[in-house]
C-alpha cells in the first residue's frame, strides 16, 4: 500500500467515526461539534486552558524534576552493593506493585489540595519507574564488557561512568521516557481527586455540571498532549541510543 | 642471569570450577614458561581450557592452585601490562570503532585526544578499516568486529598480548591476509611476547616460535613443540617448508590421541 492509498483511508476512518459519533452520539457522549465548539471557546486566547495547562504542566515537571533524580541516585547506589540489593528487593517490588493511582487520596491527605499533592504525585510516579529502570539496568551489566574495560586499565570510577552507566542507559531512558506521561496521568489523578485548578480538575467540573462536551474535550486535550509529548520523547531516545541496532535491521522484508 | 628470566611462568597452576553438577577441573598442573619476545600458540580441543588459561594469566580468574610469575614475581590480580583479545569481540555498542580503539589510551590517560584518534586511525587503516571509524558494532561484519577488537588491544602497546581464536570468524583469505600483518606488527614491536589461540594447526605452527598442544580436560599442556621456521616467514607458503610437515605431523599426533580420548 503506498502512502497516498494509506493516508486516504486512515483519514476515511477517521471521517466515518466521527460521523457516526455526530449522528447517534446522545448525551452522554456528546458529539463532535459540541466538542469542538467547546475546545475552541476553552482553548481560545483569552480560554481558561491556559492557565489550567500551566498549573498542571507546572506540578508534572516539579515533581518529574525531582523524582528522576531521586530514582536515578537511588536506583544507582542500590546497585552498587549485592547485599543491599538482596535486602530491599522484596520491598522494593511490594512498593512497585502499589497501584499508582491509590496513593492519590493518600498524598491529598499529607499534603493538601494546592500545587504539592501534585506535585508530589507525580513525583512519585515518576521516581518508581526511573528508580526500578535504573536499578535494572545497572543489575543487567555484562560482565564481560566490564572484564574487558579493566584489562584495559579502567579504574572503579572510569569503570562505572564509561561502562555500567553506559551498559544501563537503554533502560535508564526507557524509565525516563515511560515516567513523562505517567507523570502527567498522576497530576491529573491528584486534580481529579481534589485540587482548585489545573485540567484534570476542569474535567471533574465539567462533570459536576454534566457539560459532557468538556469532559469530552478534556480526554481529547490529554490524549493530544500524550501523544505529543510521545513523538518528541522517540526522536530524543533514538537520537540518545543512535548506537543501537533498530528493530527493523534484523526483520527480514 | 636476568636477561633469559621468563616474563611469565605458569607453575603448577590448576583452576578448579565449582558448578551444580560436579566440579569442572579445567586446568591441571600446567607448567609453562614463556620468554620476553616469544610468540606462542596455543592448540587443543574444544573445552580444554586454553581461555581459562588466559584468564588466569590476564588476572580475570585466579589460579585454584599454583602460581602465575611475571618477571619472577607472583602476580595479583589484574596484570597491567598485559592486554588481552577475548574469544568473542567484547566491543562496547554505545561506542563507535575509533572511540573503542582509543579507550585503553584514554583509560590510561596515554596522549592527547587528537594524539589517540590519530594512532587509532592508523592502526585502523592497516587491518582496512578506514571509512568505518564512526560505525557502532551492530554495523559491522564478524570479521571487522574482531579486527576492531585486535586494533583496541595494539593502540596501546601491552608488552604481552593474549589473543583467543582472533580470527576464528574469518575466511580462510582474510586469515592469511591478517596473519601476515599480525606477523609484521609484532615485528615492528620489538619484545612483545604473544599468546595465541587457535584451533588451526597450520596457523598454530606459521606465526608460533613454539606452539604448546594442550590435552583434553582436564587441560595439561601434553606438548610444547618448538618451530624452527626462520623468520621473516612467507605466510603464504610456509606449507612448502622443509620441516612444515614433520611439525605438523608432531603436533598432530599429540592433538589425535587427546582428541581421542575428548570424543569417547
Ligand atoms: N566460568 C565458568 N564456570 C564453570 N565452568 C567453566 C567456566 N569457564 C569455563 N568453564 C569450563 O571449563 C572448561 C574449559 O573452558 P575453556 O573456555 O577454558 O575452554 P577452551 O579450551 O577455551 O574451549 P574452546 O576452544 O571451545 O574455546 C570447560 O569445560 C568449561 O565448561
Ligand atoms: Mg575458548
Amino acid at each position: 500500500m503506498n502512502v497516498y492509498k494509506l493516508t486516504f483511508w486512515r483519514v476515511m476512518v477517521a471521517v466515518i467515526l466521527l460521523s457516526a459519533w455526530q449522528l447517534f452520539g446522545g448525551d452522554l457522549l456528546s458529539n463532535p461539534s459540541e466538542i469542538g465548539k467547546y475546545l475552541v471557546e476553552y482553548g481560545g486566547l483569552n480560554g481558561e486552558f491556559w492557565p489550567d495547562l500551566q498549573s498542571t504542566f507546572q506540578a508534572t515537571a516539579i515533581g518529574y524534576f525531582f523524582g528522576a533524580i531521586i530514582g536515578l541516585v537511588c536506583g544507582l547506589l542500590l546497585a552498587q552493593s549485592e547485599k543491599a540489593a538482596m535486602i530491599f528487593k522484596p520491598y522494593v517490588l511490594a512498593v512497585y506493585g502499589i497501584p499508582r493511582i491509590a496513593l492519590a487520596p493518600v498524598f491529598i491527605a499529607w499534603f493538601g489540595i494546592a500545587l504539592l499533592s501534585k506535585v508530589m504525585m507525580a513525583g512519585m510516579v515518576t521516581f518508581m519507574l526511573v528508580f526500578f529502570n535504573t536499578y535494572e539496568g545497572v543489575r543487567a551489566a555484562d560482565l564481560d564488557l566490564r572484564n574487558t574495560a579493566r584489562v584495559l586499565g579502567a579504574n572503579r570510577w572510569q569503570l562505572f561512568f564509561r561502562v555500567t552507566l553506559p551498559n544501563a542507559s537503554p533502560w535508564i531512558t526507557a524509565g525516563l521516557r515511560i515516567a513523562i506521561p505517567q507523570a502527567l496521568v498522576g497530576a491529573v489523578v491528584a486534580e481529579f481527586i481534589a485540587s482548585e485548578r489545573g485540567l484534570g480538575f476542569r474535567m471533574m467540573e465539567n462533570t459536576g455540571q454534566l457539560a459532557m462536551e468538556g469532559v469530552m474535550g478534556g480526554v481529547l486535550i490529554l490524549m493530544m498532549i500524550v501523544v505529543i509529548l510521545n513523538s518528541i520523547l522517540d526522536k530524543v531516545e533514538d537520537y540518545i541510543l543512535r548506537w543501537r541496532p533498530k528493530q527493523s535491521d534484523t526483520e527480514t522484508n | 642471569m636476568a636477561e633469559s628470566e621468563p616474563i611469565i611462568s605458569l607453575r603448577d597452576v590448576s583452576r578448579v570450577f565449582h558448578a551444580q553438577r560436579g566440579d569442572v577441573v579445567a586446568l591441571s598442573e600446567v607448567d609453562l614458561d614463556i620468554n620476553e619476545g616469544e610468540f606462542i600458540t596455543m592448540v587443543g580441543p574444544s573445552g580444554c581450557g586454553k581461555s581459562t588459561a588466559l584468564n588466569v594469566i590476564v588476572g580475570l580468574l585466579d589460579a585454584t592452585t599454583g602460581d602465575v610469575l611475571f618477571r619472577g614475581k607472583p602476580s595479583r590480580g589484574i596484570n597491567k601490562e598485559i592486554g588481552y583479545v577475548t574469544q568473542s569481540d567484547n566491543l562496547f555498542p554505545w561506542r563507535t570503532v575509533i572511540e573503542n580503539v582509543t579507550f585503553g589510551l584514554e583509560m590510561q590517560g596515554i596522549g592527547t585526544k587528537a594524539e589517540r584518534l590519530d594512532r587509532a586511525r592508523q592502526l585502523l587503516d592497516r587491518v582496512g578499516l578506514n571509512g568505518f571509524e564512526n560505525h557502532y558494532r551492530h554495523e559491522l561484519s564478524g570479521g571487522m568486529r574482531q579486527r576492531v577488537n585486535i586494533v583496541r588491544t595494539l593502540a596501546y602497546d601491552p608488552k604481552v598480548i593474549l589473543l583467543d581464536e582472533p580470527f576464528g570468524p574469518l575466511d580462510a583469505q582474510t586469515r592469511l591476509q591478517l596473519q601476515d600483518l599480525l606477523l609484521e606488527l609484532w615485528q615492528e614491536r620489538a619484545g612483545t611476547t604473544v599468546i595465541f589461540i587457535t584451533h588451526e594447526l597450520t596457523e598454530a605452527i606459521a606465526l608460533a616460535d613454539r606452539v604448546v598442544v594442550m590435552s583434553a580436560r582436564p587441560g595439561r599442556v601434553s606438548e610444547v613443540v618448538p618451530v624452527d621456521i626462520p623468520r621473516p616467514r612467507d605466510i603464504f607458503s610456509i606449507q612448502s617448508e622443509p620441516s612444515f610437515r614433520s611439525i605438523y605431523d608432531r603436533i598432530w599426533e599429540h592433538l589425535g590421541e587427546e582428541t581421542k580420548v575428548a570424543a569417547l
